[in-house]
């Protein structure tokens, strides 16, 4: 409870702090909003040069598009500060003054920024699902949207120990950003069809990263029941299980490295 | 002659200053390395599956594999024609430290400008240059895709010419981005604007080639100059009229971009605003 409460002080705070430059939020929250437009007219442009991609049409591929975005902006808007931390932070000695303080420190580095920018990106994540699904005929039932509504949950909790994960390495070696970085870039292809990968970037997809079980099968599953041999149920038990354990292996990969924490002096 | 030197020789040290920040840094063309490669092996995959369930072999005037060669080198390019201007510019704001540049002798253009240079030296001879040989000589030598020897040579020439154009145009572009944070006294939201919008009409994503009649028109824009005209150029895809007709229209892009510079610096530095310093 008491957590709780510090959190949205701290919420409060950043929002504030954020609010008190206006014209640089709003020109965050368009930059995004445009660098998302411009990416979703990039993908419409290269699956429109074929009727369909392995089976998917080009509003298939959008909604897919649309919903791995939400989870990524979900993420974005709550979770900005450890690429800071991965970056800058351990680097330059700012990271000293949470160290100090009686709260747990990841606590404080994931409580002390919402990033108001990422509304940008899940604005036109919202659009671009509303949107597509006004153009699909979806099997709308309470399984299909319960997965769903876990799947994107739990992917964003996923990039998010990912993250924890990457940004605790850097008080070992400093500067682990542009690690960070290539796993990005790596989640950010599961934005597109799994079935269009090698077996083994499939296999990545739903195990090592599993964005592309959280995401790719539910989306599937609004279009034509599941072919995996298993019920969305039992589908739900395994994304949340995975999603559980990621989240205790960050954490306790990150008190790991914490604990290991050195000042640079600087 | 002797005056033009003596004005060059002052901007040296820039030119060296750049090439030094980029020797030390080392580390961040590995890391760069690593994301293209991850980059590049996805891209094969997603055309591999775009051509796969097209009827026809070419696509917006490509192959399979040169797509792919066009991604590739389209990769290797941006790293090229990037510049760290507008940062540059930007920290001087906030810090405050523009106000002891302003008081030298020398032009605030061109002095970002010859940094820029040296930074794109170092890129163009330990990067860009070996990661081309390499790029072309596979595909060539495995056949996939096929070049006439001497219109090559041609090719490799007018991409140097236009490579260096918009390593300039680049550059100009982000002096202007850099020049609105003394309006903005932020640079985040505005580098990811402007950078959307280069990646977007500048074919860096997608070939122009494959927007249409929107296509036809965005080459004609500054920002096709930034990757879609050189790369095609070295593809061997422009005819000479056309590249000449290009060149033309680059040089007059650049030209008319630093008087828009010189007229909005002139504008912006009675507005600065020194965060402490």
């Amino acid at each position: 409870m008491k957590y709780i409460k510090l959190y949205f002080k701290y919420a409060k705070l950043s929002i504030m702090s954020k609010l008190s430059y206006k014209s640089n939020t709003i020109i965050g929250i368009l930059a995004f909003l445009f660098t998302e437009i411009t990416s979703i007219l990039t993908l419409f442009i290269i699956v429109s040069q074929v009727p369909e991609l392995n089976g998917w049409d080009r509003y298939q591929i959008a909604l897919l598009y649309g919903i791995t975005n939400l989870a990524i902006g979900i993420d974005h808007l709550f979770t900005d500060k450890l690429w800071n931390v991965a970056y800058f932070e351990v680097r330059s000695g700012s990271m000293d003054s949470l160290f100090l303080r009686p709260l747990p420190v990841l606590f404080q580095t994931i409580a002390c920024e919402i990033q108001l920018e990422a509304l940008g990106e899940i604005l036109t994540a919202i659009f671009l699902i509303v949107f597509c699904a006004s153009n699909l005929a979806l099997i709308v039932n309470f399984s299909s949207i319960l997965l769903l509504a876990v799947g994107i949950i739990c992917a964003s909790l996923l990039i998010s120990s990912f993250k924890i994960i990457i940004a605790s390495m850097a008080f070992a070696f400093k500067r682990t950003g542009p690690f960070l970085q290539i796993i990005y870039n790596f989640a950010n292809y599961s934005k597109y069809p799994l079935n269009i990968f090698p077996k083994i970037i499939r296999f990545a997809f739903t195990f090592l990263i599993p964005l592309g079980l959280c995401i790719f099968y539910p989306v599937s599953n609004l279009f034509q029941p599941l072919d995996i041999g298993i019920s969305p149920y039992l589908l739900i038990v395994i994304i949340i299980s995975i999603t559980v354990v990621m989240l205790i292996l960050a954490v306790l990969i990150w008190n790991y490295f914490a604990k290991r924490y050195e000042s640079t002096g600087s | 002659m002797k005056r033009i030197s003596n004005g060059i020789k002052k901007y040296i040290p820039f030119f060296r200053a750049g090439l030094k920040s980029f020797l030390v840094y080392k580390a961040q063309v590995y890391g760069w390395l690593l994301i293209g490669i991850v980059e590049i092996l996805f891209l094969f995959f997603l055309y591999n599956a775009i051509y796969k369930n097209s009827n026809s072999t070419e696509i917006g005037g490509f192959t399979f594999y040169e797509m792919i060669l066009y991604g590739v080198t389209s990769f290797v390019f941006a790293n090229v024609v990037s510049s760290e201007t507008g940062w540059n510019i930007f920290v001087e704001v906030r810090d405050g430290t523009i106000v002891n540049t302003l008081t030298k002798p020398v032009s605030y253009r061109l002095r970002h400008l010859f940094t820029c240079f040296g930074e794109a030296f170092f890129k163009i001879c330990f990067v860009a240059f070996p990661l081309l040989v390499v790029i072309y000589g596979i595909f060539l030598g495995c056949g996939f895709v096929a070049f006439n020897p001497i219109q090559f040579i041609f090719n490799i020439l007018f991409f140097i010419i236009f490579m260096i154009l918009a390593i300039v145009i680049n550059d100009s572009i982000q002096y202007i981005v850099g020049v609105l944070t003394f309006y903005t006294q932020h640079m985040f939201g505005l580098d990811m604007f402007f950078t959307a919008i280069k990646n977007f009409l500048s074919g860096a994503m997608v070939p122009l080639s494959y927007m249409g009649m929107f296509g036809v028109v965005f080459s004609y824009l500054p920002f096709a100059f930034l990757a879609s005209t050189p790369i095609l150029i070295l593809m061997g895809k422009v005819n000479i009229l056309r590249i000449l007709m290009f060149l033309g229209i680059a040089i007059g892009y650049e030209v008319l971009l630093e008087v828009i510079n010189h007229s909005l610096f002139r504008h912006c530095v009675k507005k600065i605003v020194v965060q402490g310093g």
